[in-house]
């Protein structure tokens, strides 16, 4: 089997790749004079993945809300203690999370890259789960589900898809809630983690100073020392979503000093990944930064009557099976700025985005691209997200040279449209107990 | 196994003082695809200054001669390739700073660079000393406009509780000292700036305060040199000196601060004094210190607060270097403060007792040393540090900063944690179930 090479001369960068027995897709970044070595090894399963088919026992199981997050906590417990000190003794840094269709281990070292990637892809493929290490995680867990329910960020979108998503699991937070946590047990981690962690799930990527062919054959040795048996593929389990939001608003009340609103765009065009999923996005994410970037007319005016701040900002959450444009921010009137921005979107969708406006994102995109490979860790994850969703990072650029305003102008108009729209307010809360 | 921080050289900066007294660091490197230009305004922190400089860092973003909008200027800076503009305010010690940064794309990289390095230190130069102007002085509505941005700001900071929390105990702690003063200000010092007043500030700034900017990027020495010379060609008389702020003092008694909101989760915060400054010779032994006590997961408030007690999702400790004070702050269950507080002192008092295993000592300088070399992979990282270092007349580079963990020996760790005094207990919580606070 051969390593396989594909450059991008703007760039000046190469990833090395190749496809292990087992499945396991490895790739290296190398980055020339970092000292900083990276390394994520990550399954293409989240938190929406709760009801499977179990491989090896034909089990139709739907699970806790939160299990995947949990399970990442999990791995961390190793029978003779616990990974980060392996990983300290090596001078070596480890972490993970858990996001709506992936989870991702990973290290980050300065020195003994090699003997901390085999303690990686070790770890990652040695559960080891009882009922007594299972029952301690709870009260930190607990405690990060409590973390996040005091900031307003997260509760504003967290709401926000709550009320775009009738049945969709990404209605429901990546962690859980302090209730369905404390209904997990040994038994369900170790069906999850059978039913997902297989190689043939999972990708491996190493960004830094590295010999690419090297680090691929030690992965390759670690790999094949395990001698692990084909496994089917995975049937996930998704209800049927209707196309129409599930509710117009939703008001939480929260100890903040004004307001927060998110708009969403439900996107019922899903189904499908790869290069068609990319030029989607490319679009989508061109057309919000020419209609609302701070250099658009409607920025500026929402901006001058003082609606929005640093803060505002706005993305286009692009999943196979789960998309959604999100605006928003804090504001001192969630009324007037959501007639504002409708009202703007109505425009420009009348209108169309002007041919300047268009190249300059183009061009924005173009250095936002370049500069995503100075930090090791973001350029990791972008790596790992456009995997997942079967298209590369690598496409990008060609996918932006062929984007035209026309492409823009249609997503305006399709993505951005009323019947689709649902709304999510943080409102103040009275302080003092 | 390799050794500790051998063969290992970092990338130094140059110095070179421009004509005006500006003092420019350089590091060439072609690691990075970007250039980054980062300037500094020192200024003596205080409540008015504070305000002023953070309604200043907002009242730039709104444009300059050449870009009299926020709206062209993001035009500009998007043709630009997108490249990044940004002011920030913070404090470093007893030190207010006011910072300009711009990143641009490097011109390698681009098929028709179009002298991007040179049109970006235009505008550059251009938002530094040519702001929007309306009869010689700021322009009437933008300082309106950014006053309510900074109302909302100092305001806002109570969205995010432990930043809150944070910066809550510091100002109970340092009640009386410069320190205190949170880093956007205060509310009531907004309404009586008036456009003449803080323009006339501006120009003080300027003219009289020290200034540092860094570059970063794939420009030889000289070339960086004579760039910002031209960049930077403003008249100055230089000579206002910002005094070294106190890094040391004794506290009598502990005090106990709660404040109540309702929340999901308590801020437990635990403020103490350090009594080392950066200039003293235990700075290393202190970093090592805080190390082994809560910066990494293999520290003894992760394993102690959140592996074994299960108390909190976090439990880490941080160091103010500049000024003296170490924070250790967790995230729990209201009715658990006081399990949470003793678990905490214990680990604090294990520290000077010398309760500490080669193991945790040795993972600590390991993580130190790597710490201090990945810092080395961002311009932005590795500025600040080195800027730390020149604000208390003891620059570093990244090799004597490793060699200093280095040498650091468990003697010295005791002999830091004997000087740590605890100052401040905060709890910021949302139960009646406290209990008495000891």
């Amino acid at each position: 089997m051969t390593v396989e090479v594909l450059t991008n001369p703007i760039l000046k960068e190469a990833v090395y790749s190749q496809v292990l027995p087992s499945g396991l897709k490895v790739f290296v970044l190398p980055r020339p004079g970092y000292n900083k070595k990276y390394a994520t090894f990550a399954t293409h399963y989240g938190s929406v993945d709760s009801h499977f088919v179990v491989p090896d026992t034909g089990v139709d199981l739907q699970v806790p809300d939160g299990i995947a997050h949990f399970l990442e906590h999990k791995m961390f417990e190793e029978e003779f203690g616990n990974i980060f000190d392996r990983f300290a003794k090596l001078g070596a840094s480890a972490n993970a999370y858990t996001e709506y269709v992936a989870t991702t281990y990973l290290f980050s070292a300065t020195d003994n890259f090699e003997a901390s990637l085999e303690v990686l892809l070790d770890f990652v493929q040695r559960p080891y789960f009882t009922d007594e290490n299972v029952e301690k995680e709870k009260g930190i867990i607990e405690q990060e589900i409590r973390m996040y329910r005091d900031m307003p960020r997260w509760r504003v979108q967290e709401n926000l898809l709550e009320a775009l998503y009738h049945v969709h699991p990404v209605r429901i937070n990546i962690a859980g809630s302090v209730e369905s946590i404390y209904r997990i047990n040994k038994d369900l981690l170790y069906q999850c983690y059978r039913t997902f962690y297989h190689p043939s799930n999972m990708v491996f990527l190493a960004v830094g100073d590295l010999d690419p062919e090297r680090v691929i054959q030690q992965v390759a040795d670690n790999q094949a020392r395990k001698g692990f048996s084909p496994q089917s593929q995975i049937k996930r389990l998704y209800p049927e979503e209707p196309p129409s939001v599930r509710q117009r608003e939703i008001v939480e009340e929260m100890v903040v000093s004004r307001p927060m609103l998110n708009l969403g765009f439900k996107d019922n065009a899903t189904g499908y990944a790869g290069r068609r999923l990319l030029e989607k996005e490319v679009a989508v994410t061109t057309a919000l930064e020419a209609l609302l970037g701070k250099s658009s007319e409607l920025y500026s005016r929402i901006y001058q009557e003082g609606l929005i701040d640093e803060g505002f900002g706005y993305e286009y959450m692009a999943e196979r099976d789960y998309a959604a444009v999100i605006i928003g921010g804090e504001t001192r009137d969630p009324q007037r700025l959501k007639d504002l921005l409708l009202e703007g979107i109505q425009q420009a969708q009348q209108q169309g985005v002007n041919e300047a406006a268009f190249e300059r994102q183009r061009r924005k995109a173009v250095g936002g691209l370049i500069s995503l490979f100075n930090s090791p860790e973001n350029l990791a994850y972008q790596f790992n997200h456009f995997y997942f969703r079967e298209t590369s990072l690598f496409d990008y650029q060609e996918v932006l040279e062929k984007l035209g305003p026309e492409d823009v102008n249609r997503s305006l108009r399709e993505h951005l449209s009323p019947e689709n729209l649902a709304v999510s307010v943080i409102k103040p809360k009275k302080t003092g107990v | 196994m390799k050794q500790l921080g051998d063969d290992y050289v970092a990338p130094e900066f140059r110095q070179h003082l421009l004509k005006n007294g500006i003092r420019l660091h350089v590091q060439t490197t072609r690691k990075f695809k970007t250039t980054t230009v980062n300037l500094f305004l020192h200024q003596n922190l205080n409540n008015e200054n504070a305000t002023r400089d953070a309604l200043l860092s907002y009242i730039l973003r709104r444009g300059s001669e050449t870009a009299p909008t926020t709206q062209i200027l993001a035009q500009k800076l998007e043709e630009l390739y997108g490249a990044s503009l940004r002011t920030d305010v913070f404090k470093m010690g007893e030190r207010h700073l006011l910072s300009l940064r711009l990143d641009l794309v490097g011109e390698r990289f681009l098929v028709q660079p179009d002298g991007l390095l040179r049109r970006g230190l235009d505008l550059f130069q251009d938002v530094l000393t040519r702001p929007v102007t309306e009869k010689g002085v700021f322009r009437q509505d933008y300082l309106d406009q950014e006053k309510d941005t900074l109302r909302r700001t100092i305001e806002g900071l109570i969205n995010d509780k432990g930043q809150y929390a944070l910066t809550r105990c510091v100002e109970e702690m340092c009640r009386g000292e410069p320190y205190a003063t949170f880093r956007y200000g205060r509310r009531e010092d907004i309404e009586p700036i008036s456009a003449a007043d803080l323009f006339r500030y501006y120009q003080g700034l300027l003219q009289a305060n020290p200034i540092d900017v860094f570059v970063v990027g794939d420009l030889d020495f000289q070339t960086a040199a004579d760039l910002l010379e031209e960049t930077l060609r403003f008249p100055r008389e230089g000579g206002r000196e910002i005094p070294a702020g106190a890094a040391e003092k004794e506290v009598t008694e502990v005090k106990r601060v709660m404040d109540r909101e309702d929340v999901n989760q308590g801020k437990l915060i635990l403020g103490y004094r350090t009594n080392i400054p950066y200039s003293d010779p235990d700075l290393f032994g202190l970093v090592v210190y805080n190390g082994i006590l809560g910066a990494f997961p293999h520290s003894k408030l992760f394993l102690n607060v959140r592996e074994k007690a299960s108390l909190a999702y976090y439990a880490v400790s941080r160091l103010e270097t500049t000024k003296g004070l170490l924070f250790i702050s967790s995230g729990i269950e209201s009715s658990n403060y006081q399990r949470a507080l003793d678990i905490i002192e214990e680990q604090v008092a294990d520290m000077a007792a010398g309760r500490i295993s080669q193991e945790e000592y040795d993972n600590t300088q390991k993580a130190l040393i790597s710490q201090l070399k990945e810092e080395e992979d961002s311009p932005g990282r590795r500025i600040l540090s080195y800027l730390e270092g020149l604000i208390n007349d003891r620059p570093l580079s990244t090799e004597e900063e490793i060699r200093g963990i280095i040498g650091v020996t468990r003697e010295d760790v005791i002999r830091v944690a004997g000087r740590i005094k605890p100052d401040t207990i905060y709890f910021l919580n949302s139960s009646q179930r406290v209990g008495e606070m000891r």
